[in-house]
């Protein structure tokens, strides 16, 4: 399986058919058991753990489910925790601008609400200018109105940076934003759906 | 039964529990540690007091100790029946107590021996031996029974034989045994501050040949009581004073006063003092860690718990399973504490039945003391486990299934924001402890008390390597102090520094007497000293030397503060001694002293009052070290000299003995405060490591480096060691005045100091605590499952 840059990913399936799995190995944060890793030809699966941490922080951004913001941190300097170790970072002001959260810089997680967080979350993970986004679940503990703000961040940031973008979800009106839909079952990728034309958050129903 | 009950061990709150302490045990395991080091001091220093306390008090009775002792210049036997009638008396014993000079083949210096007297032919009623080996001397001959420690000190047997000089006229004696008696427990000869077997010997020999030797046929010097239980002391005392003033009493006293017994109050004392300050310190920082242990797993538990409160189960039954985990760490330190305290509580008494020379002694706290270590321990653990669960156990099953919102910054407002200096990992270091400032101050605390018992544990140590130093470097610098037989002319003096090798001599002329101030009084000798002195100084809080003040008396700290008498004041001295004057004299300036309570006058000022014509009672001697065994020789043949004492076996015997017992007990305390220190910073870095994980793997995935991590992880450890030393540091100062305080009496007044070295080494010990601990730490983050954290919920 090739992912070209730029292109958006939607990994779809039941619980416990391989998707954070997948998403996992892809981001540096697992090993498979067997098979090859390969980003702009260098092999993941040789990498040793100083390397993956380098890959990660080079190249890699994370969006969980639960957010995992430092509850110590403001927004931005949750999101300047990154840019201060990233080589070419976006101002953490621009990223959560991005987002939509200009006007929360100065707030700490537990004075956000989940989306606003998520979007923290997000603007932390785009703010290196990575060169691909996993999303894992992004909008799973969040009702569908904050959901679609949420992915309307993604899609915006996705947009003016040109980041490729996995997203792990099993929600299926999500599946339109994808270039291409990775139906997942017991552990293997089951079938792949290209979507010619790509909706925009707004269009779709959740 | 047996498999209801095995049924009922399998039951899921009893699975979670054994699986806890399998998934913990290294936590476990350290608060049971810290716990067992409380109980086991306890058990130690209680059990040892107690052992000792009744060891003496059956020692005590069983060898009819004198009640009060009366000692006289000479009175003659008949005086006894005076003695016997005074009311409260129930019997009165005279007998001979008498200086001489031993000439033994291993020590180069001459020893010093107080013989007493024993009845011809049979055991005294009052003060008895305990006859270890051979029999009493028979009737009218040479023989005498030595003391045990003498005996052994010497390697003598029955049937060996001793060189002596007794009144001035040399003899053989034959030992005929060997005893141990309970009214010279501690023996120390007149003039030295500790017990010196090897230099010092105890002997007691007939009647009849003593007074023959000494000119003390149908006379004794020395009333030895056992007083009825009624009986009014200072009634007693009084009349005892009233019979024997004629003969030269110089004052009757109570066993209270007796030397040995108020030594052996003393240490007493020092014992109930560090084993009544040292455990609850240790328990208190126990209950600590386990509060923090248990807070973590209720923590992290929360969502179990809601769920088991949402199936029905009783918020009491709830705190019951937290409270049967901390019960499973206290079950753990208290069989290990009650063991190890019995271990050492048989090694510390074995230590003080050699020192005190005590026939026997049991290590046997007795059940009390070890239920009552346990009924602390358990209280500490009920404690910590208390304050823990009190505020999960309150919410509502559906808040407690929730995940906990993130914790709440924003009361902090922009706290450490305008820094700019500050990079994000520093600025979440300052604001988790701003956050947490109670935790933060506790851990702190809890760092900071480890390394505050560390400090208090060996200033004991230091305490005494100052005493030593101040007595024999600034105060005695003399190698020599001769006593003579009789008060000599001073031309003596002149005659000592004649001998080859005698660099320098000055007098002092020593008097027996009793000094009063208002209703407060001590038998305390006052010695004369010669003004300008260079070898027997008087020093000043500054440790200058000072020179006794001329037309009044110059007393020792401790003695000013036991008759309550300050620099101004008019104290009664009544000389016991030739003329036997009393005199009121204004009390001139007042000298710090560690070592018991003297009392000084100006020589000349002193020897006018006395009409004694410049008479002096002995001399420092400074001498030519190479000349030392030579000079002995030559002063040990003087019959003019009753003893001389050498500063350098002083102050190693004093060195020995307090390395003997003051070494074990700062050994111990050291051991167990490094332990608890050790506890303390591990505990709070596991701690913050498990309760930060989710925060840790988030930056583990942002692509910080495993030293980037450990570098805010641990940056809170570093910051919160950091400032637990100065605290410490602070806190090991007070908690040493403390215990100085209370363990200064009127024979030692403990000084407050603490090395340098004390300071170093508890330093020493957080700072490796905290670097080893950072270590394990760091190897965990390094392996930490980044997937497995995220997933686990807050």
């Amino acid at each position: 399986m090739t992912i070209r840059d730029g292109e958006v990913i939607v990994l779809l399936g039941p619980s416990g058919s391989g998707k954070s799995t997948l998403l996992n190995i892809l981001g540096g944060l697992d090993t498979p058991t067997d098979g090859h890793v390969f980003y702009h030809g260098r092999d993941l699966t040789t990498m040793t753990d100083r390397d993956l941490t380098s890959y990660r922080r080079d190249n890699v951004g994370f969006v969980f489910q639960n957010y995992n913001l430092m509850p110590g941190l403001t927004a931005e300097e949750n999101v300047e925790l990154v840019t201060e170790i990233a080589s070419n970072p976006l101002k953490a002001a621009d990223a959560l601008h991005l987002v939509g959260l200009g006007e929360r810089l100065r707030h700490f997680p537990s004075e956000l609400s989940g989306g606003e967080q998520q979007r923290v979350a997000i603007a932390r993970a785009i703010a290196k200018r990575p060169g691909v986004l996993f999303c894992d679940e992004p909008t799973g503990a969040l009702d569908s109105t904050t959901s679609l703000k949420v992915l309307n961040a993604l899609n915006r940031v996705v947009d003016e940076l040109g980041t490729t973008m996995l997203m792990v979800t099993h929600h299926q009106g999500i599946a339109p934003l994808a270039h291409r839909v990775l139906h997942f079952k017991d552990g293997s990728i089951d079938r792949e759906v290209i979507n010619e034309v790509q909706a925009r958050p707004e269009d779709i129903h959740l | 039964m047996i498999r209801s009950r095995l049924i009922r061990l399998f039951q899921p709150l009893n699975r979670k529990l054994l699986r806890d302490i399998n998934l913990m045990w290294g936590q476990v395991l350290a608060v049971s540690l810290v716990l067992g080091c409380g109980v086991a001091i306890y058990v130690m220093m209680n059990g040892t007091l107690t052992s000792l306390k009744d060891t003496l008090a059956a020692y005590y009775s069983r060898y009819d100790m004198a009640d009060v002792w009366a000692p006289a210049r000479r009175a003659p036997q008949q005086e006894l029946e005076h003695l016997k009638n005074i009311p409260g008396v129930r019997l009165a014993e005279g007998r001979i107590s008498v200086g001489g000079i031993l000439d033994m083949p291993l020590e180069a210096e001459p020893v010093r021996a107080k013989i007493v007297s024993l009845p011809d032919g049979r055991m005294p009623r009052i003060n008895a031996l305990y006859l270890k080996d051979g029999t009493l001397p028979e009737r009218g001959s040479e023989q005498v029974v030595i003391a045990d420690d003498f005996a052994e000190a010497h390697k003598l047997q029955v049937g060996d034989e001793v060189k002596a000089t007794l009144y001035g006229v040399r003899r053989t004696l034959k030992i005929s045994g060997i005893a141990l008696a309970p009214e010279f427990i501690y023996s120390i000869a007149p003039g030295e501050m500790i017990p010196n077997a090897r230099r010092y010997a105890i002997m007691w020999m007939g009647y009849e040949a003593l007074g023959h030797a000494y000119n003390m046929d149908g006379a004794f010097n020395e009333a030895v009581f056992l007083l009825d239980r009624s009986a009014s002391v200072p009634e007693v005392l009084s009349r005892i004073d009233v019979v024997l003033d004629p003969y030269g009493g110089v004052g009757a006293y109570h066993r209270d006063d007796q030397l040995s017994d108020e030594f052996l109050q003393s240490e007493f004392t020092q014992l109930d003092t560090l084993g009544g300050l040292l455990p609850p310190i240790f328990l208190g920082v126990a209950a600590f860690l386990l509060n923090m242990v248990v807070t973590r797993i209720v923590e992290q538990e929360r969502e179990q718990i809601g769920l088991m409160k949402a199936f029905g189960y009783r918020p009491s039954s709830i705190v019951w399973h937290y409270l049967r985990f901390a019960g499973i760490i206290v079950l753990i330190g208290v069989l290990g504490g009650w063991l190890a305290g019995y271990r050492m509580g048989g090694g510390m008494a074995n230590i003080y039945k050699d020192f005190y020379k005590f026939p026997i002694l049991i290590f046997d706290p007795g059940m009390g003391i070890y239920l009552r270590a346990a009924v602390f321990a358990v209280a500490a653990g009920v404690l910590g486990v208390l304050l823990a669960v009190r505020k999960t156990i309150s919410l509502r099953p559906a808040v407690a299934m929730a995940p906990p919102a993130p914790t709440d910054y924003s009361r902090l407002g922009q706290f450490a924001s305008k820094a700019r200096w500050m990079d994000q990992g520093l600025r979440m270091i300052v604001r988790h402890i701003a956050r947490w400032p109670g935790r933060s101050a506790l851990t702190c605390l809890g760092v900071a008390m480890g390394m505050a018992i560390m400090i208090g544990a060996q200033s004991g140590q230091d305490a005494v390597n100052l005493m030593i130093a101040t007595q024999f470097e600034l105060v005695s610098r003399q190698d020599l102090t001769v006593a003579f037989t009789e008060k000599q002319d001073p031309v003596i003096v002149h005659e000592l520094m004649a001998l080859n090798g005698v660099i320098a001599a000055e007098p002092f002329l020593a008097a027996p007497a009793t000094i009063r101030f208002g209703h407060r009084s001590r038998h305390q000798g006052v010695t004369g000293v010669v003004q300008n002195a260079n070898l027997n100084v008087l020093i000043n809080q500054h440790d200058q030397a000072i020179n006794p003040a001329p037309q009044g008396v110059t007393l020792s700290e401790s003695l000013a503060t036991a008759l309550e008498a300050k620099p101004g004041d008019l104290v009664t001295v009544e000389f016991k001694d030739g003329l036997r004057k009393t005199e009121r004299l204004p009390v001139m300036k007042v000298v710090p002293t560690y070592l018991g309570t003297p009392a000084y006058m100006d020589i000349n000022d002193m020897s006018t009052l006395l009409r004694e014509g410049g008479r002096v009672t002995g001399a420092y001697l400074m001498v030519d070290t190479k000349e030392v065994d030579r000079i002995y020789g030559l002063l040990k043949d003087m019959p003019t000299v009753a003893a001389v004492s050498t500063n350098q076996s002083s102050r190693k015997a004093m060195t020995d003995t307090m390395d003997e017992t003051m070494g074990t007990m700062t050994f111990f305390n050291s051991l167990f405060a490094s332990l608890i220190a050790i506890g303390v910073v591990f505990s709070g870095a596991r701690i913050s490591f498990y309760e930060r994980q989710r925060e840790i793997a988030s930056l583990r995935v942002l692509g910080f480096t495993v030293a980037e991590v450990n570098a805010v992880l641990l940056g809170e450890l570093a910051v919160l060691t950091f400032l637990a030393l100065p605290l410490g540091a602070f806190l090991g100062y007070q908690l040493a005045l403390f215990i100085h305080a209370n363990m200064s009496s009127e024979l030692f007044r403990v000084p407050t100091t603490v090395s340098n070295w004390s300071f170093a080494y508890a330093t020493t010990v957080i700072i490796l605590a905290a670097v080893v601990s950072a270590a394990v730490i760091a190897r965990q983050v390094a392996k930490l499952n980044l997937v497995m954290a995220l997933k686990t919920r807050e």
